[in-house]
């Protein structure tokens, strides 16, 4: 029906029109948390600026904290010109923008609360023409997730619509997406109870980085990459997600989960299925979703018998960071002074596929580390027949190395060997960098924008679906089991500001490898 | 292996911090490009050296701009290019028309220098190159000579005509290395706001000049760009995410009116948003004329048109009206009907743009954050309009249509006023 209406206005042609937003009303839970001053507001601001929002529209915040209509939105503008500098405030804007935002202090845990939501998004339906479309958000604890889904769904809120409706109302909830395999499962027949799989969003941020995005332009809109895109051509991978930041007052957040909760079974995961998944047959949200599970179910399981050759985990202790003395895990706050904690992790996985039999893929991830970045290196194979050797070529133990980095530059960059312009042959290896802040000085929008506006639009392709996430928590299982069972002897193991423990060192070494020095 | 003496070109520093800083170095036209990598293989070489009066640099570029002005705008390009630099790192190319007794062509190269945001350990490079054509009579294929072998290949290419002298001839030379025309239709006449017959001409070759070269390039118009805003919310009107006018009452409306400022200017941009609704409408201009008014404070011109669709069925009056004190381009707009006594209504409110129809209103914000809540003022930032134009990158038959529905009108007047 949209489309012959777009058809029959002849004044539509030609314009630069955004991908079109039903008008809705959207919903936040842990409205007053840092999530919605920092990310969530701000991101729902810019694509205002830019007009992607659609003319009705209501943003309805609810958490415990009482507060007044007024007071909520002061509170978000202040948290707007805190948190999002690069945003162009103006009081004209902003007020057409707070108009549009309500609040309503209630408990989620008490069914007067879903209440007193239902009948203001009635009133909000009337007065700004939303037309019962509404989106949830649970921006709160997860163990809230499924006490507001099912209050929602008692109150009627929330329905079941058949696979072929459209996906109204939406549910998005942050990770992490249950604590391992069993609650995950029993989190998702909980949702499916009361929503559709195509009614939930499952967002991971870092989906909507651009340059995560870009991982599949890069592969699959340059013809050179993909025929070299396989176990002919990569020696091995390398996935790194270091941090240099602590918990940072997350401590006992971060006690229970480590870094195998924390980053591998989502982020780096998810990053993982991008660069090893076949091309999807279209660029829609199942294709792609398709393509990435498949690389999941061809990962070879880690067995009680083999962890220990194929996973190393670390804890941190007291270091330097940039100069300054930091504490051990065990010393910040909310962390028992014996937390069995892994802060590093790094696992050798192995594709059982046609494309990456025998390709090793290294992952590793953990906090106060050295230095702050996340890249994903292939490494190719070096040239067969070594025709440059001796004591001035550097051809020895190098190889092309292809890095995609996602933080904190956003970049490409390949490693070739070159001649040293000279009387004799001497190779040099180089790097050919591409920065994407240097390509392309538009403001990039945050991936809460990104993430945000597809939501709205009802696609769901950057977001996980149940099946990736059961998957992921499958692969990840019997590593939590083995390293609950087994307590860790020598924690804290690594220094902060080093790379790491040192068997993390060896795990790569026992193949031939080694670490990127980054 | 016997020790070899390191073979180094001493950097001139001096040389080098000047160029970095943005000062130009006059170069030997021949050897412009020699002469910039022997600046980049300095800036580069030392980067790594300490006690440098520079922050190591990174040479950025990711397309071709090629400006063509005349002396007395020289300045004010450069101050251009050094802020689209800050967004869209290209090779930026001067080429410069400047009087002389005596013909001759010189180059300068600089650099325009930024950090990268959030970090003051390292800096973004665009080279500038500059090149200045003097001489008794312009000619345009001598200057493209020197110009288009320094476009990098396989970038997007663009040329702004800068130049007053915005003709095929001068053009032309240039288009055959570049993809893009970058230009401005809009004409400025003087400030007593007449649009004369010069004026009239004026403007039908500047918008024959787009349609023209349209065959060898992608051609954006600064004025079409303005309307942007003003097109999309009429548009919308008509649709039923906004103010929700059913389409078919396009098939009604009786008349457009136009407001503008900004003189002759306001003029140009407030024909190519009514030729717009017209082609758009498949209309055609059955007669015309531009009007003259005097006010109290000063005489006002404007012009009236009936255009007609093919089957007669339909007639629309076309008003465009210089009034008062209004800031510059398109101030207001408003469209009449003849099946309702409703009219639609474009206004400029609080820093947008207000739709309303029969009690129902609708605001949606300006693209341009240089006019972002500043009241009455609806033209963005010249820069901000070219950093606009580069995201034009294919042929638009819209304002093709638009421009050659103001070409016509504007003929079919002239020839009326013979």
């Amino acid at each position: 029906m949209i489309e012959e209406k777009v058809l029959e206005n002849p004044l539509l042609e030609g314009l630069a029109l955004e991908r079109h937003v039903d008008s809705l009303s959207f919903v936040i839970f842990g409205a007053h948390g840092d999530l919605t001053k920092r990310k969530l507001v701000p991101a729902m601001y810019a694509l205002f600026l830019q007009g992607l929002l659609p003319k009705g529209f209501a943003l309805l915040g609810t958490s415990r904290t009482p507060m007044t209509d007024e007071a909520f939105r002061n509170l978000m503008k202040e948290s707007l010109i805190k948190f999002a500098p690069d945003l162009p405030f103006e009081e004209d804007s902003w007020a057409r923008f707070a108009s549009s935002l309500y609040y309503r202090s209630t408990d989620s845990s008490k069914p007067e609360g879903y209440e007193v939501i239902k009948s203001t998004l009635a009133e909000l339906d009337s007065k700004h023409g939303t037309k019962g479309r509404h989106i949830f958000y649970l921006s709160t604890s997860p163990s809230l997730y499924l006490p507001i889904i099912q209050g929602l769904a008692a109150s009627g809120m929330v329905t079941k619509v058949k696979a072929s409706e459209p996906a109204w109302p939406r549910v998005v909830i942050e990770k992490p997406f249950g604590h391992d395999l069993a609650s995950s499962i029993a989190l998702d027949e909980h949702i499916h109870e009361v929503m559709r799989e195509h009614q939930v969003y499952r967002i991971d941020h870092y989906l909507g980085k651009e340059t995560v995005q870009n991982i599949m332009v890069f592969r699959f809109a340059n013809g050179i990459f993909e025929p070299l895109w396989n176990r002919n051509h990569i020696d091995h991978i390398q996935i790194t997600n270091a941090e240099t930041i602590g918990v940072e007052g997350r401590g006992a957040y971060y006690q229970e989960a480590g870094a195998l909760r924390d980053m591998i079974q989502n982020h780096l995961l998810q990053l993982l299925a991008l660069v090893l998944m076949e091309p999807p047959i279209a660029m829609d949200a199942e294709a792609t979703r398709d393509e990435k599970i498949k690389v999941l179910r061809c990962l070879k399981p880690l067995t009680p018998g083999t962890i220990d050759r194929y996973a190393v985990r670390g804890q941190y202790g007291a270091g330097f960071i940039v100069g300054a003395a930091v504490p051990g895990f065990r010393e910040e706050d909310s962390v028992a002074p014996d937390a069995p904690t892994p802060t590093f992790a790094a696992i050798k996985l192995e594709v059982d596929n046609w494309r990456w039999a025998g390709v090793p893929i290294y992952i590793r991830s953990g906090k106060r580390l050295a230095k702050s970045v996340t890249e994903v290196a292939v490494h190719f194979k070096k040239a067969p027949h070594r025709l440059f050797s001796g004591d001035k070529c550097e051809a020895e133990q190098q190889e092309n190395i292809l890095v995609m980095q996602i933080q904190p530059e956003e970049g490409i960059s390949l490693k070739f060997a070159t001649k040293q312009p000279g009387p004799t042959t001497m190779v040099r290896w180089l790097n050919m960098d591409f920065k994407y802040g240097t390509a392309f000085g538009a403001r990039t929008p945050t991936a809460y924008e990104r993430l945000i506006l597809d939501c709205l639009i009802g696609d769901p392709s950057l977001f996980a679906r149940t099946d990736f996430v059961e998957a992921s928590w499958q692969y990840i299982e019997p590593l939590l089991e083995h390293w609950d069972n087994q307590k860790p002897g020598d924690f804290p193991n690594y220094k902060a500001g080093s790379w790491g423990p040192k068997a993390a060192d060896d795990l790569i070494g026992s193949t031939g490898h080694a670490w990127r020095k980054l | 292996m016997s020790s070899m003496p390191v073979l180094k070109n001493a950097p001139d520093e001096g040389r080098t911090l000047s160029f970095l800083s943005g000062n130009l170095a006059q170069v030997d036209v021949a050897k412009i490009e020699r002469e910039l990598n022997r600046l980049w293989d300095s800036a580069g070489r030392a980067a790594g050296e300490e006690d440098l009066a520079w922050k190591p640099v990174i040479r950025a570029c990711a397309l071709n701009m090629v400006l063509l002005c005349e002396e007395e705008n020289e300045r004010k390009f450069e101050g251009l290019l050094s802020e689209i630099t800050v967004r869209h790192p290209c090779r930026a190319i001067l080429a410069v028309i400047a009087s002389a007794p005596v013909e001759k062509v010189e180059a300068w190269v600089t650099a325009h220098c930024h950090f990268l945001p959030g970090r003051l350990d390292k800096q973004m490079c665009c080279e500038q190159i500059t090149v200045k054509w003097s001489g008794t009579a312009f000619v345009s294929t001598g200057l493209a000579s020197v110009v288009t072998p320094l476009v990098i290949p396989e970038l997007p290419s663009w040329l702004f005509a800068g130049s007053k002298q915005l003709t095929r001839a001068v053009i032309e030379p240039f288009l055959s290395y570049l993809d893009h025309l970058l230009m401005d239709s809009r004409i400025s006449g003087a400030a007593d706001g007449k649009i004369n017959k010069e004026l009239v001409i004026s403007l039908i070759s500047n918008l024959q000049i787009a349609m023209d070269l349209a065959e060898h390039a992608v051609v954006v118009d600064l004025a079409w760009l303005t309307l942007s805003a003003w097109r999309k919310a009429i548009a919308l009107a008509f649709d039923h995410t906004d103010v929700s006018i059913l389409p078919a009452r396009l098939q009604a409306i009786e008349t457009i009116t136009i407001k503008y400022g900004g003189y002759a200017a306001g003029f140009s941009q407030a024909l190519l948003l009514a030729t717009w609704l017209t082609t758009r409408l498949k209309l055609r201009a059955d007669s015309g004329q531009v009007s003259q008014n005097q006010t109290n404070s000063a005489s006002k011109s404007g012009l009236t048109a009936l255009f007609k669709s093919e089957s007669g069925s339909q007639s629309v009056n076309v008003i465009l009206h210089e009034a008062d004190n209004l800031s510059a381009g398109v101030n207001s707009f408003e469209m009449t009907f003849g099946d309702g006594d409703d009219k639609l209504n474009v206004d400029f409110a609080g820093g947008a743009l207000k739709v309303s129809n029969d009690g129902s209103e609708e605001y949606m914000e300006l693209p341009w954050s240089s006019t972002r809540d500043k009241e009455g003022a609806g033209e963005p930032a010249f820069t901000e309009l070219v950093d606009f134009a580069f995201e034009h990158s294919a042929k638009d038959p819209i304002y093709l249509a638009a421009a050659k529905g103001a070409g016509d009108l504007l003929k079919l007047i002239s020839q009326g006023s013979k």
